[in-house]
């Protein structure tokens, strides 16, 4: 059958033929034509005289495997082709390498091993143009490659650019920096600027003592410190007599009780008790909020509440008013409820 | 048969590594192709085969370093060709560049071309001795400015650099004859020779020279003030076609005899420099632009007293390629030099002209340049009293728009003409 198939084809095509063994065993007939495009079959053909008969084929190098060996024939068929125009080479090389890349690599280094310039070119510069901007792990996931450099060489090197923000935000940093040295250069050389600003200090911390808008003069000052003593003294004194008039409600509200247990005549007498310290509570809570300021009021009130808790310790139905309540100010304003408790009982 | 290995390679393919299948010389051509230097950065970031590939291809390195970091360098970058560790001229990093450092690149760096020590103060004759003993394949040394080097080191490099065609040795004050004789002997494919400044070399030295090195295009010897006619005319006859570039700045014993040499033998010539040469005569001039006159491009004779009228008419109308020219401080020119210009069709191509300290050209003169120099874009008028911005603003001229006039200093010079 194959000796028939040949005398056939022969008479028809009357072209010559070499034969061509590639690494796994398998031998083809190709034409000579075509294969003389390679430069190491064409040393092996016209040197060494080999491929004229299939025992004497010509033996391919490992990396050619068939499938790969039929690729790059069937560039040579297109290339060896005469009169050809660059535009057309052009069009089909970009055509011919649209494969993947593991073909592709299979490829170059085929063309390599046999020496075909023209096509390890083609190949590498599209091996290139698919590294081209992208990052190590993209190629290594491309390729498969082995992630086998240590960290320090896969430093990369600072690239001193003014585009980086890093480096705007360094650069701000150190005129910051240059700037408040100069700064202190100049307070250096120039003491009586220290001067001046002590002054300002000095006249701020008496502002802030005083409470007032100071003047920068000093003797001004000191007559308003006296002026604050002063009236810091009369406020005391207020305090005082404030606090006494409170005890003496206090006083008064532990007397209504005891005569409420004693008599019902005498209640009509603690009902009016009570209306008067409601009206003496009001008109005092008028004065304090006129006269005083805000940090003696918080003084007063925490005296106040300081002698009423002693006052409260000392009687027991304060304590269980207090247990009953919870608070100091609403056991005084139930205390006239507690008395209507004890009418209804009694 | 072709069926069952193809399926056997779809199956293998799948976990297929590049560096299984490419050998180093396609992996060099793959980085060879790729295009910007940030690709071929992240090249070498991939893997450690791909970093080494990267590192033998880097050809060309620019490094500040001592000896410890220059033996790693040479360790990694295996086939370096160039090697910059030029130093400014004003503040370098103590102690700079010393002969250790020299060492360790002389035995380390075989494969280096092109050696650039700018500025070195540091080395020493001992550095150039290890680099004669070692590089023996290097065509390019640049040690201008460093002062310690006298005909010792130099002398060594020149014998163990058989190659070098390259040398300047610039601010080298202590370089004398030696030098030369030994690149004479050792070096016959010197092309350029930097001696700016080199004061001691004198005429025999140029001689042995020119007996020598017969393919010199580029020579500097501004300032060598010992140089005459004898010595500078060996070298234009011996180097006569290959001479492109001579520079005799200030060698005021330069005379006529040196440019009727250049114009018989050197017709190649480009640039010639001869400012400061006081006894050249203006019929030299006019032989020189005779010869010259299809190749000269850059012509600076400024301080060349005796140049009148004619010749420069002869230069400016022979000399149809010349870009710049420098005439300054040639105090006996006048307007009359460029009148014959207002009659020919053609225009100049000059583009640099310097006529400062000329008190006898005046705004008239500027006119006629301004309508034949269409390239012109520098114009040095500084010190011509006859020659303002008023007048210049008050006559209408239509300069090109690129061109830049330097009445008071204030303008940076083109360093064409230095």
């Amino acid at each position: 059958m194959s000796e028939i198939d040949m005398a056939v084809i022969k008479p028809e095509m009357m072209k010559p033929y070499i034969w061509l063994e590639t690494s796994d065993g398998s031998i083809q007939q190709v034409e000579q034509e075509i294969a003389m495009y390679c430069p190491l079959i064409c040393q092996e053909i016209i040197q060494k005289g080999m491929g004229s008969s299939k025992n004497c084929a010509i033996c391919l190098p490992q990396r050619v495997s068939p499938a790969t060996l039929s690729l790059i024939l069937d560039y040579c068929h297109f290339h060896q082709v005469p009169g050809r125009s660059n535009k057309e080479r052009k069009s089909y090389d970009e055509k011919f390498i649209r494969m993947d890349t593991k073909r592709l690599c299979e490829l170059t280094s085929a063309a390599d091993s046999l020496q075909l310039k023209p096509l390890v070119d083609l190949t590498s510069r599209a091996l290139a143009r698919i590294i081209e901007g992208k990052s190590p792990e993209e190629i290594r996931e491309i390729f498969h490659l082995p992630d086998d450099l240590t960290e320090e060489e896969k430093l990369e090197p600072l690239k001193n650019t003014t585009d980086d923000p890093r480096i705007r935000l360094l650069n701000r940093l150190y005129a910051k920096k240059r700037k408040e040295l100069k700064e202190r250069e100049r307070l250096k050389n120039v003491e009586a600027e220290e001067e001046h600003v002590d002054e300002r200090s000095v006249d701020d911390l008496l502002s802030f003592i005083n409470g007032n808008d100071g003047d920068p003069k000093g003797v001004k000052t000191s007559k308003n410190k006296k002026k604050n003593r002063r009236k810091k003294e009369q406020q005391q004194k207020n305090s005082s007599l404030k606090e006494a008039s409170e005890v003496n409600k206090e006083v008064n509200g532990q007397n209504i009780r005891h005569q409420s247990a004693e008599a019902d005549r005498i209640a009509e007498t603690s009902n009016s008790h009570t209306e008067d310290v409601f009206a003496h509570r009001e008109f005092d809570d008028g004065d304090i909020d006129d006269g005083i300021d805000p940090a003696l009021k918080e003084k007063i009130d925490r005296e106040v509440e300081d002698f009423a808790r002693r006052l409260n310790s000392d009687w027991p139905e304060r304590m269980q008013e207090l247990l009953s309540s919870g608070q100091e100010r609403k056991t005084i304003l139930f205390t006239p409820n507690g008395n209507s408790f004890l009418r209804r009982n009694a | 048969m072709a069926s069952n290995s193809i399926d056997g390679d779809a199956v293998t393919g799948s976990g297929l590594c590049i560096n299984d299948v490419l050998r180093d010389d396609e992996l060099r051509s793959i980085l060879g192709r790729v295009e910007s230097e940030k690709d071929k950065e992240t090249f070498g970031l991939v893997c450690k085969r791909w970093l080494r590939l990267q590192s033998t291809e880097r050809k060309k390195l620019a490094a500040r370093a001592g000896p410890h970091m220059l033996r790693k360098m040479a360790d990694r970058f295996t086939r370096l060709v160039e090697l910059d560790l030029a130093q400014s001229v004003s503040r370098s990093f103590y102690p700079g560049v010393t002969d250790s450092d020299l060492a360790v690149i002389a035995t380390a760096f075989t494969c280096l071309k092109i050696l650039n020590l700018h500025n070195c103060k540091g080395i020493t004759d001992a550095g150039m001795k290890a680099i004669g003993e070692h590089l023996s394949l290097l065509q390019s040394l640049d040690v201008s400015y460093c002062r310690k080097l006298t005909d010792k080191g130099l002398s060594a490099v020149a014998k163990g650099c058989c190659d070098l065609r390259i040398l300047h040795m610039a601010g080298c004050r202590f370089v004398t004859d030696g030098v030369l004789e030994a690149l004479s002997k050792n070096c016959g494919n010197l092309e350029e020779l930097g001696l700016h400044g080199c004061t001691s070399i004198t005429d025999n030295g140029l001689i042995n020279l020119a007996s020598g090195c017969r393919r010199i295009r580029f020579l500097d010897i501004n300032k060598c003030s010992n140089a005459t006619d004898v010595g500078v005319s060996s070298v234009s006859r011996a180097c006569s076609s290959s001479l492109k570039t001579l520079k005799l700045l200030d060698c005021y014993k330069i005379g006529d005899e040196t440019i009727l040499s250049l114009a018989e033998f050197c017709g190649n010539l480009e640039t010639l420099i001869i400012g400061g040469c006081r006894d050249v005569s203006a019929d030299a001039i006019r032989s020189l632009a005779a010869a010259c006159g299809s190749s000269l491009k850059n012509l600076r004779m400024d301080w060349c007293l005796n140049i009148s009228d004619s010749s420069l008419s002869c230069v400016l109308s022979q000399c149809r390629n010349l870009e710049a020219l420098d005439i300054g401080c040639c105090e006996e020119l006048t307007d009359a030099a460029f009148q014959l210009l207002s009659n020919e069709e053609p225009g100049l191509s000059l583009k640099i002209l310097k006529i400062s300290n000329c008190p006898k050209i005046t705004v008239a003169g500027i006119g006629i340049i301004v309508g034949k120099c269409t390239s012109l874009q520098y114009l040095d008028v500084r010190s011509c009293p006859h020659i303002t911005k008023a007048g210049l603003d008050e006559a209408g001229f239509h300069f090109p728009e690129c061109c830049k006039i330097n009445f008071n200093g204030s303008v940076n010079e083109p360093v064409v003409l230095l």
